[in-house]
């Protein structure tokens, strides 16, 4: 199973969970199984068009990755971890 | 006496009485309306420059869950923000950027769009103003419902939302050159008020200046007199006494209050004329103003403001008096009584 990570500011629409556990062996099947569980971050880790929100980054293990490639492979340990950009006020 | 206060920086509870706060719910992110189900749930919407928009639903305004079936236009456009809602009968409307009007007939738990207006004859021509291209004020009344957008202007249905129509007459548009044909959209509409009463009676804080209008929004005619500036963004009318309300501010280029002196005008002739709203204002400069969204009444004498200071100033009665309680909070956007 790998391991998606969300950041503190999605609680309101996590319940607070920051760690699921999610099946699949590619990009697109991990997302898919996130997105079962919690379908509420839909709305705040894409745009209309589907692409990851230009302010939020993602990492696949330690790469960022923007999630282009859907049907890129992961490894059962992999860990996708989204993180909000350091910018704002 | 309770408020909510929606800010740049979460949402706030304020005992305006005792002066206690609680809060923040939604930590992190910008609360842009608040509203209510047909039912009496409260409703939010929460935005974040980063994550989006969305709506939650609470029994309480303590325990919040995000409606996962909200307002959308699919792949055809991005949803930015939740700017207002408008609860009758059975259903609930929100205003929204990118501009256009959502409702739902379920408690808030699905939405459709009115696509009347959001795929309006003029839909390509519709720009933004400062704020956004949002539809941000929504009123009701008899067969016609209206809804304010900016930069574009006042539209009004007579058919339950089916068909809309643009209803500007009579005021100038700050996109047009003064000799141009009176285009059908690009006003830029503020805030809009009406009486229920006699819901054809309305008032217009606009980009333009303040405007009432005898016949729907069929036509508008200026009312500024005793207004130190027409600029602002409050038009708010007090049912019971018939008052109305707004906050002048210099102008579009300076948009804070002419000499820093922040005062809420009130008008007890139906806007024939305006003066100082009553007593109890602070004689230190203070150069904030108050939003659209950042106002409150219960339509029975209270009125609360919000300002992008933080502070709120309240009156409870119909703007004789007013106070402002000392909790400061970060620049308020949306404003409502519980």
């Amino acid at each position: 199973m790998a391991t998606v990570v969300l950041p503190r500011l999605l609680d309101p629409a996590t319940g607070g969970r920051r760690s699921i556990e999610v099946s699949g062996g590619t990009i697109e099947a991990a997302l898919e199984s996130l997105l079962a569980e919690m379908p509420a971050v839909e709305v705040h880790l894409f745009d209309h068009t589907g692409a990851l929100r230009p302010h939020v980054l993602c990492f696949v293990d330690s790469e960022s990755n923007r999630l282009e490639d859907r049907q890129a492979t992961i490894a059962p340990s992999c860990r996708i971890r989204f993180v909000q950009a350091v910018s704002g006020g | 006496m309770r408020l909510a206060i929606g800010t740049e920086k979460g949402g706030y509870l304020l005992d305006v009485g005792s002066g206690d706060v609680t809060g923040p719910v939604f930590p992190g992110w910008k609360v842009t309306a608040f509203g209510r189900t047909p039912g009496g749930d409260h409703l939010a919407g929460v935005g974040s420059n980063w994550f989006g928009a969305a709506i939650h639903r609470s029994p309480d305004f303590e325990s919040w869950t995000q409606i996962e079936d909200g307002p959308s236009y699919g792949e055809e456009g991005e949803l930015s923000e939740i700017w207002t809602f408008h609860t009758s009968g059975g259903t609930v409307l929100t205003g929204v950027a990118e501009a256009g009007l959502f409702r739902s007939a379920d408690e808030g738990q699905t939405w459709a769009g009115v696509e009347g207006l959001n795929r309006h004859r003029t839909r390509a021509e519709w720009v933004p103003g400062g704020g956004g291209l949002c539809a941000h004020s929504i009123l009701e009344g008899g067969e016609s419902v209206w809804v304010g957008i900016s930069a574009v202007g006042v539209f009004r249905s007579d058919d339950g939302g089916a068909t809309w129509e643009p209803k500007n007459e009579g005021v100038p548009s700050p996109l047009t050159e003064p000799d141009a044909a009176r285009p059908d959209v690009g006003y830029c509409v503020h805030s809009i008020a009406h009486d229920p009463a006699a819901p054809h009676r309305m008032w217009r804080q606009d980009h333009a200046g303040v405007f009432r209008s005898e016949d729907g929004a069929d036509s508008w005619q200026r009312i500024e007199t005793g207004l130190p500036a027409g600029f602002g963004f409050v038009m708010c009318r007090d049912h019971a006494s018939g008052r109305l309300f707004t906050v002048p501010l210099h102008s579009d280029g300076n948009r804070v209050p002419v000499d820093g002196a922040f005062r809420a005008f009130v008008s007890r002739d139906d806007g024939d004329s305006w003066e100082i709203a009553g007593q109890g204002w602070s004689d230190s400069p203070d150069f904030t103003s108050v939003l659209r969204g950042a106002v409150a009444s219960d339509g029975d004498g209270t009125v609360a403001l919000g300002t992008t200071g933080g502070w709120v100033w309240v009156t409870e009665d119909a703007g004789d008096t007013w106070r402002s309680p000392p909790a400061r909070f970060p620049r308020i956007g949306a404003l409502t009584l519980l």
